[in-house]
C-alpha cells in the first residue's frame, strides 16, 4: 500500500484484497497531517470546481456546488481546523460525503488514497483534550508506521 | 387472482369510499336544515353505494352501517314524511360517518375495519322509529315493518360475504384431480347495482377456493370498463371442478345481486378440458368484443378525480332524478357515466417525476440555446437564423409541456374548503353561536402539494374566526348586528398567487389586549407605540399566543395559529391581517401557485448571479444621483414618478463587497411584496428565464432574502430571492 502513497487518486484502480470494506480508509491531507474517513461515508470525490458564495453563512461553508443537478454545500476542512488558508491548486479536492440526510463536500488538500486500517491498529486519542481542533477525531489509526487521524464527520460538519 | 389485484380492488374502495363520504357530508351540511328530495335522493344512493362496496370487499361493518342509513333515507324518500327533526337527522348522519370515516381510515391504515357498527346502527333505527311515530305511520306493525324490509339486502350481503368463505375452509382442501367437471356459467346482475366489476370479482374471489381452474371474460375486471360489458352481456365463466352442477349452482346464487345465473356443464372427458375451454371461449370472444366495441374507446378507467367531483355530483344528482322518474336503465346510466370514463388516476409519484423532467428539460433547452459556442461564434460574425428560429419553436414547445404538466397538478380548493362547513357547524352546535360560512372561489386550482400544506392553516383560522371572532347572538344583537354571524372563506387567483381569505363579521382584534399580551409574554423587540397595526396583528401568528382567557375545546391555547405561520413558510407564503374592532377582521393568505418553476429575472450582482421572481418586479431603471436623497437616519431614498421610496442596496444586504457602488452604474428595480414597495439596488440586469426552484440544502441555515436556488443555463448556480425579506427589517 504505501507504494501508492504518493500517486494520485488510485481509487479505481486500488482494489485492495482480502480487506473488508469497513476497514476502508480515504486518507486525505490537510497542511502536514494525515486524515481518514471511512468510505461507507464517502459518496465521490470531485476536482475542485468554483462555488457559489452563499451569504449570511459562516466563513468556513465556502458555498454551493452543483453535482449533476444535486445542489450540496462545500465547507472547507482547513477553515474547520482553524488553519491558515491555502491557495487552490491542482491538488484540490472536493471530497463529497454522506451523513445521516446530509449530503457535503469537504475541501481537502490533497486526496492520498483509500487505505486499510485494520481494528487492531486504530486506537482512541489521548483523554487530555489540548487544543481546539482536537474534538474533531475519533480514533488514530496507524499504517505502516503513519498515523491517520480518523475524523468524527458529524463533529466535523456540524 | 393474486393479492395485488386485491389490493389495486381496496385501493378504488377506498379512494371511492373516501370520495362519496366527502360528498356525502357536504350534502348533508347543505341540507342540514331542510333536505330537498335531491338531497335525500343523492344521499340515497351514495349510501347504497357505499353498503354495496363495503359488502363486495367483505366489511359487513361498514355495510351494516350503511345499511341503517340508506333504510332511512329509503324511508324519507319513499313517504315524504313531515315531522322530521332535521338538526337530529344531520346529527344523526353525521355520527354514522365518523364511524365510516374512522373505519376507512383504519383500512387506510392497512388494518382490518374492526368497528362495531351495532351502535351507529341502532341509532338510526330508534331515530327512524321516531320519525315514523311522529308522523303517525300506520299501526306500530308498520312502524316496525319497514325497520326490517329492506333487511333482505343486508343479510344477503353478508351472507354471502360469509358464506362461501365458510365452505372454503371446509372444501378448499384436497381436490380430486380426475372427476374433474367443466361448467360453462353466465352472472347476470341486477340492473342499477353498480360497480359490476367489484361484484364479480368478489363471486370469483370467493370461487377461488371451491374449484379447480376458473377462467373468466371479460378478463380484466379492475379495468371499469368492463362494467359495461358484465351489464350487456353478463359475466362468463368457465369453471373446472370436481364439484356437481347443485353444488356450484349453490355457491353461484349466492352472489349479491345476482339476477340470472345460467350455468351449464360441458360434456366433455376430464383430460381434454382445457384445450374444450379454450375453444369455447373462443366462441365468446367476439360477442364480448362487438360489446366492448360499442362504448366510445375511452381513455382507460374512471378514475374519479377531485376535479371530476363537481361532474360527478351533477351526474349523481342527474341519476337521483331518473330514478325519481323511475326511468333508471342500463342504457342511461351508462351513456351518462361516459365523460367520467375519460379520467384515469396516476400516481402522484409519477407526476412529481415527470415534473421533475421537465424541470431538466427546461434548464437542458437553456443550455442548448444559450450556450457558450454559439454565442462565441455569434460574435464573430456566425448567425444562426435557422438554429434561433427552430429553437424558439422548441422553447415553445418546451414551455406548453410545462404548462400543461403543471396543470395536471392542479386541484381545486373545493373539498378542503368543503370541509371547513363541518367544522363550522359542529363549533356552532357547542359554542351556542350561529355562523354561516360562505364560500367563494372553490374552484380555484392549486398544485398539489400546496393544497396540503393549506389545508391546516385555512382549519386553524376558520376555527378562530368562529371561535373568538363571532360574538354570542345576545351580544351581536345588542352590538346591532344580524345574530346570525357570517363567516368568509374566498379563494381567487392574483397574477401567478392564490389568495386565500378569512373574514368574519364578528368583534375584531383587540390591538391593546394583543400588546399587552405579547408585552406579559416579553416578545416586544421595541416601545409598544412603536408598532404598526399589522405588525401586532401578527403577534397573534407566534406559538403559544392566545389573548383569551377560556381554552375551549377548539381554540384558544395557543396552538394552532402558530401552525399557520409555520406552513405558510413552508409553501413561500405570506399572511396579512386587519381588522376594524368591532366591525371583524380578515386574515389573507397569499400563496404562490405552484413552487416547482417560476419566472424569474436573473440579475449580477458582484460578479454572482441571483434570480428575482418576476412577480415581485415593477419595473426596472437607471437611477440617477439628483434623485437620491438620505434622511438622518442615514436612510437612502429615491424619487421615482413623484414617489419616494426606501433603497435596499442588495450588496449591503447580502454583505458582497465587490459590487457596483456608484448609484449611477447600477440598476435600480422596483420590488413589491403587497402593498409596499422598495427600490432595489443591483448591478447588472441579465434576463427574463423560466427557473426550476430547488431548495437551498438543508445543512444550510435558512438565509434570509434567500428562498432557494437554481441552475442557470450554463449549470452556474444562482439563488433566488425572496423579496418579502426586504421589508421585514
Amino acid at each position: 500500500m504505501s507504494d501508492n502513497y504518493d500517486s494520485d487518486l488510485m481509487l479505481d484502480d486500488e482494489k485492495p484484497d482480502l480487506s473488508s470494506a469497513e476497514d476502508l480508509h480515504l486518507v486525505f491531507r490537510i497542511e502536514d497531517e494525515d486524515y481518514a474517513i471511512n468510505v461507507a461515508e464517502v459518496a465521490d470525490i470531485l476536482q475542485y470546481s468554483k462555488l457559489r458564495r452563499v451569504p449570511s453563512t459562516p466563513d468556513f461553508l465556502r458555498g454551493i456546488l452543483n453535482v449533476r443537478g444535486d445542489i450540496i454545500p462545500v465547507i472547507c476542512v482547513r477553515r474547520k481546523f482553524l488553519k491558515p488558508v491555502k491557495e487552490i491548486d491542482f491538488e484540490t479536492c472536493i471530497v463529497k460525503v454522506q451523513h445521516a440526510e446530509y449530503l457535503l463536500g469537504l475541501i481537502v488538500d490533497k486526496v492520498i488514497g483509500v487505505e486499510d486500517i485494520k481494528p487492531e491498529h486504530i486506537k482512541s486519542p489521548p483523554n487530555a483534550k489540548l487544543s481546539y481542533a482536537n474534538q474533531f477525531i475519533k480514533n488514530i489509526g496507524v499504517v505502516d508506521d503513519k498515523v491517520r487521524m480518523i475524523l468524527c464527520l458529524e463533529k466535523l460538519i456540524f | 387472482m393474486s393479492d395485488i389485484d386485491r389490493q389495486s380492488m381496496m385501493e378504488v374502495f377506498t379512494f371511492e369510499m373516501s370520495h362519496m363520504l366527502e360528498q356525502l357530508e357536504q350534502i348533508v351540511i347543505e341540507a342540514e336544515n331542510s333536505y330537498t328530495a335531491d338531497q335525500i335522493n343523492e344521499i340515497f344512493r351514495i349510501m347504497h353505494t357505499i353498503k354495496g362496496s363495503a359488502a363486495m370487499m367483505l366489511f359487513n361493518n361498514i355495510a351494516a352501517a350503511g345499511h341503517a342509513i340508506e333504510d332511512l333515507f329509503y324511508y324519507l324518500r319513499e313517504k315524504h314524511p313531515k315531522n322530521i327533526n332535521n338538526s337530529k337527522l344531520t346529527d344523526h348522519v353525521l355520527e354514522s360517518m365518523d364511524f365510516l370515516k374512522d373505519e376507512l381510515t383504519k383500512i387506510q391504515a392497512g388494518s382490518d375495519s374492526d368497528g362495531d357498527p351495532t351502535g351507529v346502527s341502532v341509532k338510526i333505527t330508534e331515530f327512524l322509529a321516531e320519525i315514523k311515530a311522529a308522523n303517525n305511520d300506520g299501526p306500530p306493525v308498520k312502524a316496525a315493518a319497514p325497520a326490517a324490509e329492506p333487511e333482505p339486502a343486508a343479510p344477503v350481503a353478508e351472507t354471502t360475504a360469509a358464506q362461501p368463505v365458510e365452505e372454503s375452509e371446509s372444501v378448499s382442501f384436497g381436490f380430486s384431480t380426475d372427476n374433474l367437471r367443466v361448467f360453462n356459467a353466465t352472472v347476470t346482475f341486477q340492473d342499477g347495482c353498480e360497480m359490476e366489476n367489484v361484484r364479480a370479482y368478489t363471486l370469483l374471489y370467493n370461487l377461488k377456493n371451491l374449484v379447480h381452474d376458473v377462467t373468466h371474460e371479460p378478463e380484466d375486471l379492475i379495468d371499469e370498463s368492463t362494467i359495461e360489458i358484465i351489464r350487456k352481456s353478463g359475466f362468463h365463466m368457465e369453471i373446472t371442478t370436481d364439484k356437481d352442477y347443485d353444488d356450484l349452482m349453490n355457491i353461484l346464487s349466492g352472489t349479491v345481486y345476482a339476477k340470472d345465473i345460467v350455468l351449464n356443464e360441458l360434456d366433455l372427458s376430464g383430460v381434454s378440458a382445457m384445450p374444450e375451454a379454450i375453444e369455447e371461449k373462443s366462441v365468446q370472444a367476439p360477442q364480448a368484443e362487438a360489446v366492448a366495441e360499442q362504448p366510445a374507446p375511452a381513455p382507460k378507467p374512471a378514475e374519479k378525480d377531485p376535479r371530476a367531483e363537481d361532474t360527478l355530483m351533477k351526474q349523481m344528482a342527474e341519476k337521483a332524478l331518473e330514478s325519481e322518474a323511475g326511468t333508471v336503465g342500463d342504457s342511461s346510466v351508462a351513456t351518462k357515466k361516459a365523460p367520467v370514463q375519460s379520467m384515469i388516476s396516476v400516481n402522484v409519484s409519477k407526476l412529481d417525476m415527470l415534473l421533475k423532467l421537465v424541470g431538466e428539460l427546461v434548464i437542458a433547452e437553456a443550455m442548448v440555446t444559450q450556450n457558450p459556442d454559439l454565442e462565441a461564434a455569434e460574435s464573430q460574425g456566425f448567425m444562426f437564423e435557422s438554429f434561433r428560429k427552430e429553437s424558439r419553436q422548441l422553447h415553445k414547445i418546451i414551455g406548453d409541456l410545462q404548462n400543461t404538466i403543471m396543470s395536471t397538478r392542479m386541484l381545486t380548493l373545493s373539498p378542503t374548503f368543503f370541509k371547513m362547513n363541518r367544522i363550522v357547524r359542529d363549533m356552532c352546535k357547542q359554542l351556542g353561536k350561529e355562523v354561516n360560512l360562505e364560500i367563494l372561489g372553490e374552484d380555484t386550482e392549486v398544485d398539489k402539494n400546496i393544497i396540503e400544506h393549506i389545508s391546516d392553516p385555512i382549519m386553524h383560522i376558520v376555527r378562530n374566526a368562529v371561535d373568538h371572532g363571532i360574538e354570542p347572538p345576545d351580544q351581536r344583537k345588542k352590538a346591532g348586528k344580524p345574530e346570525r354571524g357570517t363567516v368568509t372563506l374566498e379563494a381567487k387567483t392574483a397574477g401567478s398567487d392564490v389568495v386565500i381569505s378569512v373574514s368574519d363579521d364578528g368583534g375584531g382584534l383587540d390591538k391593546e389586549k394583543i400588546l399587552a399580551k405579547a408585552q406579559r409574554n416579553g416578545l416586544l423587540r421595541k416601545s409598544p407605540s412603536d408598532y404598526t397595526e399589522k405588525e401586532i396583528y401578527q403577534f397573534i401568528f407566534m406559538p403559544g399566543f392566545s389573548t383569551t382567557e377560556a381554552v375551549t375545546s377548539f381554540s384558544g391555547r395557543g396552538v394552532g395559529m402558530d401552525v399557520v405561520n409555520k406552513n405558510m413558510e413552508i409553501v413561500q407564503g405570506t399572511t396579512s391581517i386587519d381588522s376594524i374592532k368591532g366591525e371583524g377582521s380578515v386574515i389573507t393568505m397569499k400563496i404562490p401557485l405552484t413552487l416547482a418553476i417560476i419566472k424569474g429575472m436573473t440579475i449580477k450582482m458582484g460578479g454572482e448571479k441571483y434570480t428575482i421572481p418576476i412577480d415581485a418586479i415593477q419595473q426596472s431603471f437607471a437611477p440617477k444621483m439628483k434623485d437620491m436623497f438620505i434622511d438622518p437616519n442615514g436612510n437612502e431614498m429615491i424619487t421615482v414618478y413623484g414617489e419616494h421610496l426606501n433603497i435596499v442596496k442588495l450588496y449591503e444586504f447580502f454583505d458582497t463587497p465587490e459590487a457596483a457602488r456608484d448609484i449611477e452604474d447600477g440598476i435600480m428595480m422596483i420590488v413589491e411584496n403587497g402593498d409596499d414597495r422598495i427600490c432595489l439596488f443591483i448591478d447588472e440586469l441579465l434576463g427574463e428565464q423560466s427557473v426550476v426552484v430547488k431548495p437551498i440544502p438543508k445543512y444550510i441555515k435558512k438565509i434570509p432574502g434567500v428562498s432557494g436556488c437554481t441552475l442557470l443555463g450554463n449549470g452556474d448556480i444562482s439563488l433566488i430571492i425572496e423579496a418579502a425579506a426586504f421589508f421585514d427589517r
